[in-house]
């Protein structure tokens, strides 16, 4: 019985993680928290939705809920950020700019959907369930998992080793050595916030498919659960959301199942206060990360 | 035919005066250098001790408010113990995760909170007369904190922390001192609000709370204290400015954060008083130039 | 107000990396003391040790009688110690009287409740402390630019507002962190009369770290010499400029 937990855990875990890894590696490059994540997460769920409903296969729908997660991600940079970061207060701004952003989003989403809560019509993908060893699997939770490693895999291989990867490393670790050496930092802002967007569409299609809840507030708890796994992971490391990502949904789902409901959400925000006092840096964080310095 | 002003438009007022009290907790928070957007979590304990011990224990209205504050205070130093020692983003996440926290607990506590059904039947003691004072002495009680030792302690830790130390501020002292004056502020508004609105549930002291409060303080500006008066003052009126609007009030919002924070980060008073204070000085410039000819 | 700073083998270790070792200094009261070192020599750690803001790994600073070492960075700054930054430290949106009325912070001694509720005692103090700072301009010449926004002044008249700040709350020991850098000869040595005095004057004990080896002999009356995170050379402006390790140590560098 927990291991079906687990193994649901994980799927979930997934989710959390494509949308963390977007979220941190926006931060880690540009000490940015990009409080307009969960709207383009929900943005992909709509985008997917709507061209089901018009038509289109799923497939197809996925790809353009992706890509439109990436670019609704780079216009997001350019409305919201580009400015401020040639100002100083970046951090403080950018949070206000980026929560303004996610106020019209939602509103626009709402407007479209009409306040409604809508969903993929039945069958969109077959709902077919695996047996084996006693544990349950839906085909819908073996194509997330596989997506989602697959998302993953192509977002490290892309950093680590192409050249325009590495110029992205290298402006997260230091931007005005980077630009002095020719890299392009708007190029390299580009590249981040789209892919930190596609990965959240991607995350946003398949909770739509999974829970089939699509609605304008659908990215809200999922922003929250992000912070908690950006910490627990270590702000801007990549490897760290995927880790924290998949303790967190194991963590959530056997919350829920074990657990009185309603005590779920205390024991996870309880847990991002703790690792905040005791381990700011998360695990797999820089130690001097978020502590003062001096005495 | 001001009296007819008033009586339409009471309600307004007391929600602005309500919020001006929740917008200069959150400004004293963020003046004194503390990034801190948890304010709405004390403004719900306040809320709700108030109202419980009233509504469960029968305890006279004054003093249900009296005990609420001074649990937000205590609670307030208690969160500043941990909290000082994190900086920026992690010290605004820690903050965000305690909103959360008591947001969840307050549903999950149904037996003491009535959990997401709420708490009602709460007297409603408080009006338009006491909103008026209480703001009134918070605005002072804040005016004069800006102008003392105090205030210019808060100033130098926000802008330079390495130089306040070197000019012998005890950092950590200042701002548990600014987390529990806030959260007096937050808590006490937070009371007086149980008592104006018959009932209280416990999502409206979440993340859209939050927003709205940190909003009034970036719109009106986070020097002067007249900032956060009328950032609460525009953004409170607003709806009801623009009926036609009403509908798309928080994408309205959303777009004044972003063009605000963008264009006049300083926010709407204290740019206004950095505008006239440069045409002073250049008017003295241009005098003295006059004299030395 | 006639204590001495004095560092007993500090030493600092980041890792592996030595910042500072064995570290032997005096800094009387009333003297205008040197430290000079080429670039990295590590002078710049040698001031945050002493100030606190960087714990020592190993070693002793004492302040007249009292150790000092073990205080926290705020708590040395009340035993009597200011200074100044390498890269200029105002309050960039404060104006140069705020500037300088942060500076007296220490000197001031009114209750909170007393500033929370305006009472005449809080109101008193300010007034006092805003007096203070104005003849502290007056004094410098600056009065006319009380109100002005602090990052809107010429760099020369910003290292000297950093510098009333810095001697505002009247410490028994003055640091200068390179207070001369990119200035001509003559606004430097307009500065240099102004802190000579105050070691003078005030018997104020000064700590002077600059890389203008013509600067540093013209002021100090004692010159250590900081390398690699040690002493190398010490004593009067003619022997230190004469030594041939010192001289071998900038052209190294």
């Amino acid at each position: 019985m927990i291991i079906q937990q687990l193994l649901n855990g994980l799927i979930v875990g997934g989710v959390y993680a494509l949308f963390a890894i977007g979220f941190t590696l926006v931060f880690g490059i540009h000490q940015i928290l990009n409080l307009a994540h969960g709207a383009v997460f929900m943005t992909g769920a709509f985008v997917a939705l709507y061209s089901v409903l018009a038509g289109l296969p799923l497939w197809l729908g996925f790809v353009l809920g992706v890509i439109g997660g990436g670019i609704l991600s780079v216009l997001i940079e350019f409305v919201a950020f580009r400015r401020l970061r040639k100002q100083g207060e970046e951090e403080f701004g950018a949070i206000i700019s980026a929560i303004g952003v996610n106020l019209i989003l939602i509103t626009v989403a709402q407007k479209i959907s009409g306040t409604q809560i809508m969903r993929f019509p039945f069958e969109t993908f077959p709902v077919v369930v695996y047996e084996f060893a006693g544990l349950r699997v839906s085909a819908l939770q073996l194509v997330m998992a596989v997506l989602a490693a697959l998302l993953v895999f192509s977002i490290t291989w892309y950093l680590s080793k192409t050249a325009a990867g590495r110029q992205v490393r290298a402006v997260a670790g230091n931007e005005r050595a980077a630009v002095l050496s020719g890299v392009n930092p708007n190029f390299v802002f580009f590249q981040t916030f789209f892919m930190s967007g596609a990965l959240a569409a991607a995350a946003g299609v398949m909770v739509g498919l999974a829970f089939n809840n699509i609605h304008f507030m659908m990215g809200e708890p999922y922003l929250l659960r992000g912070f908690v796994v950006i910490i627990l992971g270590g702000l801007g490391s990549i490897s760290g959301a995927l880790v924290a990502g998949l303790l967190l949904g194991m963590i959530q789902t056997l919350s829920v199942a074990y657990l009185p409901s309603g005590l779920t959400d205390t024991i996870i925000f309880s847990l991002l206060f703790l690792i905040l006092l005791v381990r700011p840096h998360g695990l797999l964080g820089r130690p001097e990360a978020g502590l003062m310095r001096g005495r | 035919m001001m009296i007819d002003f008033f009586i339409a438009y009471r309600p307004l007022i007391d929600l602005f005066l309500l919020h001006t009290g929740y917008a200069l907790g959150q400004y004293l928070v963020l003046r004194s250098g503390t990034f801190s957007i948890g304010s709405a979590g004390l403004t719900a304990i306040g809320a709700y001790t108030a109202a419980s011990l009233t509504v469960k224990l029968g305890l006279p209205v004054p003093l249900s408010i009296l005990v609420a504050t001074v649990a937000s205070v205590l609670i307030s130093m208690l969160l500043a113990w941990p909290l000082t020692r994190l900086r920026g983003v992690y010290q605004a996440i820690a903050t965000l995760a305690f909103v959360q926290v008591v947001l969840s607990l307050n549903i999950y506590a149904e037996g003491i909170t009535g959990g997401a059904m709420g708490l009602s039947g709460i007297p409603k003691a408080v009006g338009t007369w006491t909103l008026l004072i209480s703001v009134a002495v918070a605005i002072y009680l804040v005016a004069s904190l800006n102008n003392s030792r105090t205030g210019r302690a808060f100033d130098a830790i926000r802008q330079d922390e390495a130089v306040a130390v070197s000019l012998g501020v005890a950092i950590s002292r200042y701002q548990l001192l600014a987390f529990a004056l806030s959260g007096a502020l937050a808590g006490y508004f937070g009371a007086l609000e149980a008592f104006h609105v018959y009932s209280l549930e416990p999502n409206q002291f979440g993340f859209p709370f939050l927003v709205a409060v940190l909003s009034y303080v970036v719109l009106g500006g986070r020097h002067s204290v007249w900032g956060p008066v009328v950032g609460t003052a525009v953004l409170v009126a607003l709806p009801e400015l623009s009926r036609p609007l009403a509908d798309y009030r928080m994408l309205v919002y959303g777009l004044l954060l972003i063009l605000v924070i963008n264009f006049m980060p300083r926010g709407i008073v204290d740019t206004w008083i950095d505008f006239r204070k440069r045409r002073l000085r250049v008017q003295a410039a241009q005098v003295r130039e006059k004299e030395a000819a | 107000m006639s204590k001495a700073l004095i560092l007993d083998g500090v030493s600092k270790n980041f890792g592996g990396v030595v910042a500072a070792h064995e570290v032997r200094m005096q800094v009387p009261a009333g003297r205008v003391t040197g430290l000079i070192g080429p670039n990295g020599a590590g002078k710049t750690t040698l001031v945050n040790l002493i100030t606190g803001m960087l714990p020592l790994t190993s070693g002793s600073i004492r302040f007249g009688e009292d150790e000092i070492s073990q205080l926290s960075a705020h708590e040395i700054s009340r035993a009597g110690f200011a200074r100044t930054f390498q890269n200029i430290r105002l309050l960039k949106e404060a104006t140069v009287l705020e500037n300088l009325l942060i500076g007296f912070h220490q000197r001031e001694s009114s209750s909170l409740l007393a500033n929370l509720l305006g009472l005449p005692a809080s109101r008193r103090e300010t007034r006092r402390t805003t007096d203070a700072a104005l003849a502290l301009l007056e004094r410098f010449g600056m009065r006319h630019f009380a109100d002005f926004p602090a990052a809107a002044l010429a760099y020369g008249h910003q290292r000297r507002v950093e510098m009333m700040r810095a001697i505002a709350s009247e410490p028994a020991l003055l640091m200068l962190d390179e207070p001369v850098a990119g200035m001509n000869d003559v606004e430097a040595g307009e500065l240099g009369d102004i802190f000579k005095n105050l070691s003078q004057q005030q018997g104020m004990g000064i700590l002077l770290i600059e890389h203008n080896i013509r600067f540093v002999t013209k002021m100090c009356e004692y010159i250590y010499v900081l390398d690699g995170g040690r002493i190398i050379a010490e004593g009067s402006p003619a022997q230190v400029v004469s030594n041939p390790a010192v001289i071998a140590a900038y052209l190294g560098s």
